[in-house]
């Protein structure tokens, strides 16, 4: 009985395996998320932001009528899991694009995203998905990581500062370092210390006293908010008045909420437009959406990759064409100086330039919030 | 009929298994060339993780070595393989197999301290080779890429291109019949049984004239040579090797696979692997049904699974293997072939 009980289990268990697609009849997209592993913190509102910005555009008429509903798997930041749940979605669900997450998991999926003609859309800036050879179906709504970073380097030429870099090694917070290093090469600012600091540091006396002994003004960061939190109250403990200038994954909401007072004046190269900045329809519909975390910089970018995905769409259907992955990235290299529901830096992509953007203002903590101090636009 | 090495015993019991074996490989090649592509990515990921998972069976099994080291292992060998191939230009072939035998030294000397310690402070020591392989794996980017990783080229061996997943998983099927094979004689083989002696008492097997060490280091040495080769495969499959494929999380994912799988047991490690990889598939398809969204029943699917296993292991401690040798008798009962068990 028992073991007719366990394998009657199985025979099932395996049955929904096998025959668990979907009816097809509206428009199904994929999303790879990750909500349970250590980066959720951006993972989870980037995801939400994308399925409220849909639930959104369906509730305003959809894609011209049609509705979009999104397959998410979530997939905590595993690169086998996200490859099979690529997989998945290209094959049974036969999506046409996915909204995807980080570096690693994302970087995995490029060869299978070329030859099932996908499109992805990462919210991990890397050089690598910026190839429009390598990657030809990756679209992102920001600039790459490297850009980000001589964008920074201008700032601080413009403000005759000089440069300390810290990164957590390896990830997206080396990735521009080289770059980082080429530009102050070329403005003639000085690279007077470099530090490496991890994800979730307890401290940064070290580093700081290093920074104070080289003379530091300005410290380039490569890592998350929380690090840049623990960075910034050293600063403070130790008397350095150096101004940080956090990469797009370090000046967030949560740096102010965790630096708390010593937030004050440091800077970050912001994702998106600031929470209740604008009074686009867009911005308007993620201050009415209800949802907790809406004024996170990570919701309101995952809402601008919905919106630049359904922009995309009405174009394809504007011009007859079918909704596929060729066509929608037709659509996407057609977009220029385009800023989905204006919540992002505006975008602009040619068949042999996947750059997102190369608009990269600074902002500045300003009595508790992100304010824009500079605007620069680099030469493509 | 399969014949061991040593002994002219037969590989596998009786014919029930002979024909049975025989009948499942060809099957899965067979079947496995008209899946489409999600399924055979799983079919893909059982069969490599199945091939690993053989290794650690001797290890933890055979030779009652814990090791919380397995997928550092692994990575030792994807990384190996992807800059053999990609970076010195060997073929596809020798590059996996030198993979597995630099696993399988890497292997050797973290299993150095097993001659002095066993039980929960091996696994303390295996834990530390997790932390510092991982380590090493996130300082040398020239080898891996860092926390970027690197691609990793499917293979092209004796003149084959593997780049067509289909073909791909009959080469990962054959490594895996083949370290099967080679597992079973293991088994039946004077370090087979020298293997039992030291996890059942040490002390005794070395009076009766076993070099506990030089068995304990050929254990350690076999178990990572599958680590390595798997390693290497599973690059290939994904065409992708990351850091975070490898991390202590997946190695304990190992442990639970052989402890589900049954130790031990061969065919525990097939069907550890196959619980590990489609338990989770299973509970998101069935949240797809109903949702078309695993994303906010993540947590809950965590914990579910967690559920299913701590079950499982109450109504079947023995792992499935033991499921699977009742099935087995119960079987050989109803086409009247006799009773004879296999542990």
């Amino acid at each position: 009985m028992k073991r007719k009980w366990f394998f009657g289990m199985a025979l099932v268990a395996m049955a929904l395996l096998v025959v668990g697609t979907t009816a097809q009849a509206e428009i199904v997209l994929g999303g790879i998320s990750n909500r349970t592993a250590p980066t959720s913190d951006s993972g989870i509102p980037h995801m939400d932001g994308v399925l409220a910005a849909w639930k959104w555009i369906n509730a305003n008429g959809g894609i011209d009528g049609e509705k979009v509903k999104v397959v998410e798997i979530e997939c905590g930041y595993d690169v086998p899991k996200t490859v099979a749940a690529f997989k998945r979605l290209a094959g049974q669900y036969k999506v046409p694009l996915v909204h995807g997450f980080g570096t690693p998991d994302s970087i995995a999926v490029i060869p299978f995203s070329t030859r099932t003609k996908t499109i992805y859309m990462p919210v991990s800036y890397a050089k690598e998905m910026v190839d429009s050879k390598k990657a030809p179906y990756y679209f992102m709504t920001n600039a790459d990581y490297s850009t980000a970073g001589r964008s920074a380097v201008q700032f601080v030429k413009h403000k005759n500062g000089n440069l300390a870099l810290i990164y957590n090694p390896g990830g997206f917070g080396e990735a521009p370092i080289a770059d980082i290093k080429d530009e102050a090469k070329k403005d003639g600012v000085a690279v007077v210390a470099e530090e490496n600091i991890g994800y979730v540091p307890t401290d940064a006396v070290q580093q700081v006293l290093k920074f104070k002994k080289a003379g530091a003004k300005y410290i380039w960061m490569g890592n998350t908010d929380s690090a840049m939190a623990v960075l910034a109250k050293d600063l403070k403990k130790q008397g350095d008045n150096a101004k940080i200038i956090g990469n797009v994954y370090a000046g967030t909401e949560a740096f102010i909420k965790n630096a708390g007072p010593d937030a004050e004046g440091h800077y970050t190269m912001y994702g998106s437009v600031p929470y209740g900045s604008t009074n686009t329809p867009a911005m308007k519909a993620i201050e009415a959406s209800g949802y907790p975390d809406r004024a996170n910089t990570h919701f309101i970018r995952g809402w601008a990759q919905a919106m630049m995905a359904a922009d995309a769409m009405r174009m394809l259907k504007k011009a007859g064409k079918p909704i596929n992955g060729p066509n929608l990235k037709w659509a996407f290299e057609q977009m220029k100086d385009y800023s989905p529901g204006g919540l992002v830096p505006p975008i602009t992509f040619t068949p042999t330039d996947h750059r997102a953007s190369m608009v990269v203002p600074v902002y500045q903590v300003q009595n508790g919030k992100w304010v824009k101090v500079w605007d620069n636009t680099l030469p493509r | 009929m399969i014949e061991t090495v040593l002994r002219g015993r037969p590989l596998l019991a009786d014919r029930f298994d002979r024909i049975g074996a025989v009948a499942l490989i060809a099957c899965l090649a067979v079947v496995s060339q008209f899946m489409g592509d999600y399924h055979l990515a799983l079919l893909t990921q059982i069969t490599v993780f199945a091939l690993s998972a053989m290794g650690l069976n001797i290890l933890l099994g055979n030779t009652g070595m814990i090791s919380i080291a397995h997928a550092a292992f692994m990575g030792v060998g994807a990384f190996s393989s992807a800059y053999l191939i990609q970076n010195l230009g060997l073929p596809a072939l020798p590059a996996v197999l030198l993979a597995g035998l630099i696993t399988s030294v890497v292997g050797m000397v973290f299993g150095l301290p097993s001659l002095r310690l066993k039980g929960v402070y091996l696994a303390m020591a295996s834990f530390a080779a997790q932390i510092i392989l991982y380590w090493a794996f996130e300082q040398s980017r020239w080898l891996t890429g860092g926390q970027d990783g690197r691609f990793a080229e499917r293979p092209v061996m004796l003149g084959i291109s593997f780049m067509d997943s289909h073909r791909f998983y009959l080469l990962a099927l054959a490594f895996a019949v083949l370290g099967a094979v080679a597992n079973l004689n293991i088994e039946r083989s004077r370090l087979g049984r020298a293997f039992n002696a030291v996890r059942d008492r040490s002390q005794a097997a070395e009076m009766m004239g076993v070099n506990v060490f030089r068995t304990k280091m050929a254990s350690f040495g076999l178990a990572t040579f599958y680590a390595g080769v798997a390693g290497a495969l599973f690059g290939q499959y994904l065409e992708f090797v990351a850091i975070q494929a490898f991390s202590l999380s997946v190695s304990i994912q190992f442990l639970a696979l052989v402890i589900i799988g049954g130790l031990g047991s061969l065919a525990g490690s097939v069907l550890g692997a196959a619980f590990i990889v489609l338990v989770p598939e299973i509970l998101d398809t069935i949240i797809l049904m109903f949702s078309h969204n695993t994303g906010e029943m993540a947590p809950i699917r965590l914990g579910v699974f967690g559920l299913i296993v701590v079950v499982f292991l109450l109504f079947e401690p023995q792992g499935l293997a033991r499921a699977w040798n009742r099935t087995r008798q119960w079987a050989l009962n109803h086409t009247g072939k006799g009773s004879q068990t296999r542990s």
